[in-house]
């Protein structure tokens, strides 16, 4: 399990003796505990795209991390590999509150960056852990409930500086908050795992900080009465957030109201008038208030290892996906219904699906393997969820589970030329080789 | 626009025969007087005669045109209404336009989900009309929607004066179906969301036809806002109402549209319309708020105050649906109004950071009154999408120079600001000289390898959106024929 020692000599040189781990003084990555054969951590862009050029020679796969919070996604990171850290990269490069527009390095910590622009009544209102790096984020384009109020990181990015697969550091997008000059290769890097580039620099559209933040939680004596009420409201009102889970026993959703004094006073008498409406056995009340900054859904698991079910029980899940059907949202109660009991026919048990109003039929689950099942043939269980029409992609599973197959699902048609943009890139293959879809 | 008679380019006749057979001979043109129709788009001042004009009314026709002008190694260029500013559906070396106008079918209207399928020729104002009963609308509103296609403002990834708060093409596009430059079909993204991957609908949109034709279009629909307040502020000078945009978006409010014009088209709108705009003021802002009626009142006394703090003259808000609609049709027929008042104009789209509006538009007009020509705004103020509009006669060569002179320091001024080159109308062929001062040859080098994934052969649109590898001279205002097509194929490593 050892790297060519010329190489790491190379890495050693550019970065600093000091910033270089090998062997058995590396630690762990991620909840599954991955243990690189060695860790580096460059102070600069400048390092990162040496470093990636020292190995042409070499081609040993580089693994660009951050907080290291959401590690275990993609296919199984290689054994023989130089893990990248971008810690020493957590620089503000540039913060002019008057255009709502901030340039940080990507190993900034999202805590970090939050503070910063806190400061100045700004924020990038996302729902992401403190500790997972902005590059992190990037790569793994995660969202959370506020997508409903504020869209997702997408929406949010303007421009990226990255170290491309042949080392070489590249900019696209800009500064300004609308941008058509050049092809929009941020948006390539946006959910690409660090397969195309390591992000070194990244620019995002501010939002204000809202006036008033509440956090309402809804109770209904049944999923598809609470399901109905929930659409409507989020359809009908702008809440910055609605979630809830299934099966949700007993039914909780949660609504995040984030608006001026008038629009919330508004909002928050409707909703007590629409569960009013509703009759027995359903019910709203405001959750304790955690600050804006809190983790918006009550519920959602903070981390992939944990989940908490609506009875308040925390459970280890050994299965998360991420699923969506080419359904319509209003058929979703239903298809629910349909999978749980699916699953349980196969010895999994579903602990909850969690999902966003006005739902577009996407949902991420849980699951449990039951008490003396088999161990199951995961890439059955997954082929099976997809032939009902759903994408479904495996976002944790238990290191017991075995890992046989791709946590992506077959290839799709659109993969070739995907296949054909990491040669564009990453000529070599040195970025997480392996890791993302089609095992490129 | 070229005074110079040209012969039309020829296309080899086996193409001919295999386009007539592919979409019928009525729908080949390949006649002089036909051709020439199409030799420019809405910026008239590059022009080229296309190869062939060939109107498609389907995938299978599409998939059929690209290949046969791939197995001939002929160039083609995807065109939808032709209102774009950048001559991006200007058919360089003889290209085959692929008119899309035709395939103008809204395939599905998912109300209930709020996303639509539409072919790549609707007509932007169209989509919106057929689910207003419902309450929702397309949110991309280009000043030209009544005539633009769905399709060029995903090749452009356009933008509107709603596009501020709500976001351009690119945030309401969810997935494509495209006819690559070797006749493949793929589908990127589509209706559901989260499929794993990369954003290659991201990639696409704003690819300016280069990546190859989009012929099915999946996006999302808006609800309509409850309320809606639109406020007409009137400043001395475009200075006080560049520093009141600043203002507003410092206080971190961003309305649904901020919109300013100068003095220079409010009097030309005044002379046309008559529309009652204040003809002595500097500047106007058209500042539009929405959201649930109970907090428009506090936004709009906010906004106001934002104003009064740059020294407005008169701030107030239109008293009905009536006078709303009478102030945005000033807006949107701005360039209609400037048009009458010169024989040519250039419209410039350079973005830059909001706080320096100011700065940049007193840069403007002084480079204007340098060049001894008259510069007009109207713009996107909101955003930072600057459109200075430099008036000039094209008759006159000496006048046509110093436009260009003038034209290249009001660039140099959007660069130095930290600015980008375009907010929403495109490179095509008019902007590519200036790339290299915002990008490096890095940078540019790592769009070509993605625009040779898709295209190897540089057969969609070539000579558009990004510099070819070899820098070329750009003499006077006519950019060369465009040499890509000539590279080798990249060798996949
Ligand atoms: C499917 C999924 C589920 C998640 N669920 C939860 C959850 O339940 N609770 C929660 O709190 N958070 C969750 N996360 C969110 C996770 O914390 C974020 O995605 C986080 O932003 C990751 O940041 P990190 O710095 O920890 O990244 P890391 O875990 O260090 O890296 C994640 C991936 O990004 C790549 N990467 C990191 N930095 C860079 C860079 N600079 N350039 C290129 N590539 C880079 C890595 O190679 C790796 O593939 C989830 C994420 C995903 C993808
Ligand atoms: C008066 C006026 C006002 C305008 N206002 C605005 C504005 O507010 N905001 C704004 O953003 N723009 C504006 N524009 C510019 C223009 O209308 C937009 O760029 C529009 O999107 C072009 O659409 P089109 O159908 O006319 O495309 P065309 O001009 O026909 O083509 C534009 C580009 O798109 C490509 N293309 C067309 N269809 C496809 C397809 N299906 N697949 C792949 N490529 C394709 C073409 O090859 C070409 O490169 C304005 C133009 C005018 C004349």
């Amino acid at each position: 399990m050892a790297l060519p020692e010329n190489f790491l000599a190379d890495v050693a040189r550019i970065c600093g003796a000091a910033h270089l781990v090998a062997g058995d003084e590396v630690r762990p990555i991620g909840g599954a505990g991955y243990r690189p054969a060695a860790s580096c951590a460059p102070g600069s862009a400048d390092e990162i795209a040496e470093i990636v050029r020292a190995d042409d020679e070499y081609a040993v796969p580089i693994l660009p991390f951050g907080g290291g919070t959401a590690f275990d996604y993609g296919e199984a990171p290689p054994a023989e590999a130089l893990a990248l850290s971008m810690r020493r990269l957590d620089k503000l490069v540039a913060y002019e509150p008057a255009d709502l527009v901030v340039t940080a390095q990507a190993g900034m910590t999202f805590g970090e960056l939050q503070a910063a622009l806190f400061e100045h009544g700004q924020w990038l209102p996302l729902d992401a852990p403190p500790e997972a790096t902005l590059g992190g984020l990037l790569a793994t384009d995660r969202s959370g409930p506020r997508r409903l109020g504020y869209g997702t990181l997408r929406d949010m990015l303007l421009g990226l500086t990255v170290v491309n697969g042949d080392g070489i550091a590249r900019k696209s997008g800009g500064r300004v908050v609308k941008n058509v000059t050049g092809y929009a290769l941020e948006k390539l890097h946006l959910g690409a795992l660090g397969t195309l580039g390591v992000i070194t620099e990244c620019t995002f559209k501010l939002r204000p900080r809202p006036e008033t933040h509440s956090v309402q939680e809804l109770e209904a004596p049944d999923f598809a009465g609470g399901f109905a009420l929930c659409r409507d409201l989020a359809k009908r009102l702008p809440f910055a957030a609605a979630s809830a889970g299934f099966p949700g026993k007993p039914f909780r959703a949660q609504f995040a109201v984030e608006a001026s004094p008038p629009d919330q006073a508004r909002v928050l008498r409707e909703l007590q008038e629409a569960v009013e409406k509703a009759g027995a056995g359903f019910a709203v009340k405001e959750l304790e208030a955690e600050g804006i900054e809190a983790d918006l859904a009550p519920a959602r698991p903070r981390r992939l290892q944990a989940v908490t079910l609506t009875d308040g029980r925390t459970v280890e899940p050994e299965l998360a996906a991420r699923l969506a059907w080419p359904a319509r949202a209003q058929d979703f109660p239903a298809q629910m219904q349909k999978l749980d009991v699916w699953a349980g026919e196969r010895g999994f048990g579903l602990l909850m699906a969690f999902f966003d109003f006005p739902t577009r039929a996407v949902a991420e689950l849980y699951f449990k393997l039951d008490d003396g099942a088999a161990a199951p043939d995961l890439g059955a269980v997954l082929d099976a969820l997809r032939s009902e029409g759903a994408a479904a992609t495996v976002v944790w599973q238990a290191p017991r589970l075995p890992r046989e197959r791709s946590a992506f699902g077959p290839p799709r048609e659109e993969w070739d030329l995907m296949r054909t943009l990491k040669l564009a890139l990453d000529p070599r293959g040195l970025l997480n080789p392996g890791r993302f879809v089609g095992g490129f | 626009m070229d005074h110079e008679p040209q012969q039309p380019p020829m296309i080899p006749a086996v193409l001919r025969a295999e386009l007539m057979a592919a979409v019928g001979p009525g729908n080949v043109k390949v006649a002089a007087e036909e051709l020439h129709v199409y030799e420019c788009d809405g910026l008239t001042i590059d022009t080229a005669v296309p190869g062939a004009v060939v109107f498609v009314h389907s995938t299978e026709q599409v998939v059929k045109v690209v290949k046969a002008c791939a197995a001939a190694q002929q160039p083609f260029v995807a065109r939808g209404a032709g209102t774009g500013l950048s001559g991006g559906a200007v058919a360089l070396n003889n290209a085959v336009v692929i008119e899309l106008a035709r395939m103008n079918r809204i395939l599905e209207l998912d109300l209930e989900n709020r996303v639509a399928l539409v072919e790549p020729g609707v007509v932007n104002l169209r989509l919106s009309e057929a689910c207003r009963s419902e309450g929702l609308h397309y949110a991309p509103d280009p000043s030209s929607q009544g005539s633009c296609t769905i399709g060029g403002n995903v090749a452009e990834n356009s933008g509107g004066p709603h596009t501020l708060k709500l976001g351009v093409t690119v945030n309401h596009v969810l997935g494509l179906e495209v006819v690559l430059p070797d006749g493949r079909v793929v589908n990127l993204g589509g209706p559901l969301p989260g499929l794993p991957g990369y954003d290659l609908t991201g990639l696409f949109v704003g690819s300016e036809g280069t990546f190859g034709i989009a012929t099915k279009v999946w996006v999302k629909l808006t609800p309509n806002p409850e309320a809606v307040k639109t406020l007409l502020a009137v400043f001395p000078s475009i200075d006080a109402a560049s520093r009141a945009v600043s203002a507003i978006i410092a206080r971190g409010i961003v309305p649904a549209a901020l919109e300013l014009i100068d003095q220079q088209v409010i009097r030309a709108v005044e002379e046309w319309l008559h529309l009652g705009f204040p003809t002595e003021a500097g500047a106007v802002l058209l500042i539009e708020l929405d959201g649930l009626r109970d907090g428009l009142d506090l936004l709009a006394g906010r906004v106001m105050d934002a104003c009064r703090s740059s020294d407005c003259l008169d701030v107030r808000a239109a008293k009905d649906d009536a006078e709303r609609l009478l102030l945005w049709k000033a807006r949107k027929q701005a360039f209609g109004a400037v048009g009458r008042l010169s024989p040519s104009y250039y419209v410039q789209d350079g973005v830059i950071p909001r706080s320096k509006l100011p700065e940049v538009l007193a840069k403007i007009q002084a480079a204007g009154r340098k060049h001894g020509l008259t510069t007009a705004n109207v713009f996107h103020a909101g955003d930072g999408n600057l459109h200075p509009l430099i008036l000039f006669d094209e008759r006159k060569p000496e006048e046509v120079e110093r436009a260009l002179k003038c034209n290249d320091e009001v660039l140099a001024a959007v660069v130095e600001a930290g600015g980008m080159l375009s907010g929403e109308h495109g490179i095509g062929m008019e902007k590519l000289k200036f790339m290299p001062q915002v990008f490096s040859e890095d940078d540019l080098e790592g769009m070509r390898r993605v625009r040779e994934a898709f295209d190897p052969n540089y057969l969609a649109n070539p000579g558009k959106a990004i510099p070819a590898r070899r820098c070329w001279e750009v003499k006077g205002h006519k950019p060369p024929e465009a040499e890509a097509a000539a590279l080798p194929p990249m060798r996949k490593a």
